[in-house]
């Protein structure tokens, strides 16, 4: 340990009560600048595993030489613990029966507590292993010869949900700074508290991603799938686009869709559409009876949504040979493009109307034939009408864009596209975008 | 290289180029598996391979030997191959968790993905986040995974202003945030005054910097000098300071009846002008006037590759400069290269 951490030790945790009334006062104004920094710190590190790690390594910094915080989080219990010099050891577990005794009762009582240190052997251990869940932690702890710590409970909107364990090197102890070490733990519960608050919310966002667009692409052999989902800024990472493939190898079920409206509802309407497209296709794998039983379910939902509002295209991939069949229907979304080997950019021209709108609504089947190389397009309107510094991208430009790319693998010609779009965005924001391309190129065996 | 036969040799080189160059996926990824067989090591085949020939290619490119569609093809196809030798490599289930990424609006993935594979396979849990990720997908990512650091990639030096904007929303959250890349230099400089924590020139580099990063880092003080302020003047008119200049450019050389321009350079001139703007911008966020000079050298083999007349570069300066009278710092910067 260098002088000037164990100087600024001192500063914050020496003896008071009997110092002249400037020193107290100085030393007031330290603890209240540190207590404001560490707030600062932990608070903008909205990770909460991160956010312990870094308040072990302040602690350890300015304060002391032994630093564990424990919280729980559901069913998760997040450790990070270290002492000075040494590295930090992190875990994150579910809640089991291994919680070490000492430390779930501090945990449940939620009150400040000082354990004195038995000085050596099989109990010093012990004693040390009731608080500390790492036992490499334990080892160090015990080697730097620690005579007591401190456990103080991080309580927050009426419950306690996490403790601090500090300590320090032999020869110091807490003494008279009980209020600044409750202070210090009530600045560290609320800021831990808000991190935890919006983790949570954040995984429920990011549960609800996942529904939006395929992780993994399924592997067809001949078969080139290739994705590319971007949420608008201001959508709180959850757009209206999304993407789906489902079905057996040779007979895939291709579904690029939009729906009104971002967000948490957005996206729990997208997922309800994903799954009537699923349901749908164990009934009828054709496009347009697809499209059509979906929108009934949608239309008998209708009024428990205000904007139910759907658009999207699905298409049927079947290998037939050396050529791949599509079928394909189009629910009001932009068309699909088909993209010759060549370059040619063929329109699928295929209408119908919007999902949710109307009952009985019927759609037709386009039937295409992709030879090799050829490589069928869907997009959502994200990419026409992208905004640039005059106009919108538009479909001129798209089509512009993919007449060098005839051939290309589905890959490089949707990255051809984005890039068209973002050079033409510059620093305008977009809406969200979602681009599904397939090609068929059988093995030349 | 030794002669040994667990190293990459010509033959590999050679096959993989040919491969590449016929756009032919299939052949490229079997000189890739045929190298590896062998028992060549995963990091020789990524760079002796796949980032070698990515050279190769963007000097092709360059010298307007190769179209951009033929371009794309080979990157595509690298990129595939990149993915593929992936596969083989398992995410570690511990080790530093790492974030990997490309700044926002920099399409060069190949250099980020080759840096996520080859640090997964030497240990770490890294997430790729693939090309121009932009700053609210970054930031969320972070939040969602806490990585001990995050690795940004910049392979272009237009790509340097929002490298800084990039470095600002990663220690925002407190994380370390590591530069690499193409468009920093080698000393490190570049990184160092955009405010990243660490610049790595290699993957081998930043491994060995992961131990001495901190836990966390304060947000970035903003940059005061006075070309940071002009350039963000100079960021927040980008567009419109770019079309000036592409239209005065077109007008000057235009109007001198130009014979041997062809309406190859025009759209290519249309096309990088923002980036010529960005890098002009980088230059004096980073106080290195090599950014722009060496842009500038590369703009004008590219032009020039074109069929634009020889000035083409000069006068695009000249433009720019005028275009640009009110900031003394640029000025001063596109009249002494």
């Amino acid at each position: 340990m260098t002088s000037s951490v164990r100087e600024r030790h001192a500063r914050l945790l020496a003896e008071s009560r009997t110092a002249e009334p400037r020193a107290r006062l100085a030393q007031a104004s330290t603890r209240a600048e540190f207590l404001l920094r560490l707030s600062r710190t932990v608070s903008a590190i909205q990770n909460p595993q991160r956010a312990l790690e870094t308040l072990v390594s302040v602690l350890l910094e300015e304060m002391v030489d032994v630093a564990q915080v424990v919280v729980r989080n559901g069913p998760w219990q997040l450790v990070s613990g270290a002492v000075q010099d040494g590295p930090i050891h992190s875990s994150s577990a579910r809640i089991v029966e291994g919680t070490p005794a000492d430390l779930d009762n501090a945990l449940r009582r939620g009150l400040r507590d000082d354990v004195v240190l038995p000085k050596a052997g099989a109990a010093r251990r012990r004693a040390l292993a009731g608080f500390l869940p790492d036992p490499d932690l334990v080892d160090e702890v015990d080697a730097l010869g620690c005579e007591q710590l401190a456990t103080l409970p991080l309580n927050a909107r009426g419950r306690s949900f996490g403790v601090l364990v500090i300590g320090r090197s032999p020869g110091f102890g807490f003494g008279d700074a009980q209020n600044f070490l409750d202070d210090l733990a009530a600045r560290i519960a609320v800021g831990l508290d808000a991190t935890l608050v919006v983790a949570e919310s954040r995984y429920v966002a990011s549960v609800l991603r996942r529904s939006l667009a395929p992780t993994d692409l399924p592997q067809v052999p001949g078969l080139t799938l290739a994705t590319y989902y971007r949420v608008a800024h201001q959508s709180q990472e959850l757009g209206g686009d999304f993407l789906d493939v489902h079905g057996p190898d040779d007979d895939l079920i291709l579904l690029c869709g939009d729906v009104a409206g971002k967000g948490v509802e957005a996206a729990v309407h997208a997922k309800r559409i994903r799954n009537a497209v699923r349901t749908a296709a164990l009934v009828d794998r054709t496009p347009s009876s697809i499209l059509g039983l979906t929108n009934r379910v949608l239309v008998s939902e209708a009024e428990e949504f205000s904007e139910g509002m759907a658009t999207g295209v699905c298409a049927r991939l079947r290998p037939e040979g050396r050529t791949l069949r599509v079928d394909l229907a189009n629910a009001g979304h932009p068309a699909a493009l088909l993209v010759r080997a060549d370059g040619t950019v063929e329109e699928v021209v295929a209408d119908g109307v919007a999902l949710a709108l109307l009952d009985n609504t019927t759609y037709d089947d386009v039937e295409l034939t992709l030879h090799p190389r050829d490589t069928l397009l869907v997009h959502t309107d994200g990419v026409t009408e992208a905004r640039g510094v005059d106009d919108l991208f538009g479909d001129h430009r798209l089509r512009d864009c993919l007449r060098g790319l005839g051939g290309l693998p589905p890959s490089a010609l949707i990255e051809s596209i984005a890039v068209a779009v973002s050079e033409h965005l510059g620093e305008r924001a977009h809406d969200d975008i979602a681009i599904f391309a397939a090609q068929f190129s059988p093995d030349p065996s | 290289m030794t002669s040994s036969s667990a190293t990459l040799g010509g033959a590999d080189i050679d096959a993989y180029w040919t491969a590449v160059s016929d756009a032919d996926e299939h052949a490229a990824h079997a000189a890739a598996d045929t190298a590896m067989d062998r028992g060549a090591p995963l990091e020789e085949v990524l760079h002796g391979l796949v980032i070698a020939s990515q050279q190769r290619v963007g000097e092709l490119w360059a010298r307007n030997e190769w179209t951009v569609a033929r371009e794309h093809a080979a990157t595509a196809i690298s990129e595939s191959v990149v993915r593929r030798l992936g596969e083989a490599v398992p995410m570690p289930s511990t080790g530093p968790l790492l974030t990997v990424s490309c700044v926002e609006r920099e399409w060069h993935a190949l250099p980020a993905m080759v840096v996520a594979l080859t640090l997964r396979a030497r240990g770490c849990r890294v997430t790729y986040l693939g090309a121009s990720a932009s700053r609210d997908h970054l930031v969320s990512a972070i939040l969602d995974t806490g990585p001990h650091a995050v690795l940004l990639s910049a392979s272009v030096t237009s790509s340097l202003p929002r490298a800084r904007r990039q470095v600002e929303a990663v220690r925002g959250t407190g994380t370390p945030v590591v530069l690499g890349g193409r468009a920093l230099d080698v000393r490190g400089l570049r990184a160092q005054r955009l405010g990243a924590t660490a610049y790595a020139r290699t993957p081998e580099d930043a491994l060995a910097l992961l131990p001495s990063l901190p836990v966390h880092v304060p947000p970035a003080g903003p940059l005061r000098h006075a070309g940071a302020v002009e350039a963000r003047s100079i960021e927040a008119e980008s567009d419109s300071i770019s079309r000036d200049v592409v239209l005065e450019t077109a007008s000057r050389l235009g109007s001198r009846g130009e014979s041997t321009s062809s309406d190859d350079w025009r759209p290519v001139l249309s096309a990088f002008a923002p980036h010529v703007v960005d890098c002009v911008a980088g230059a004096l966020l980073t106080e290195d006037p090599t950014v722009y000079s060496e842009t500038r050298a590369w703009l004008t083999g590219v032009l020039t590759g074109r069929g634009a007349a020889p000035e083409a570069a000069t006068v695009l300066e000249d433009a720019l400069a005028q275009r640009l009278h009110d900031h003394p710092v640029a000025v001063r910067l596109l009249g002494g290269s």
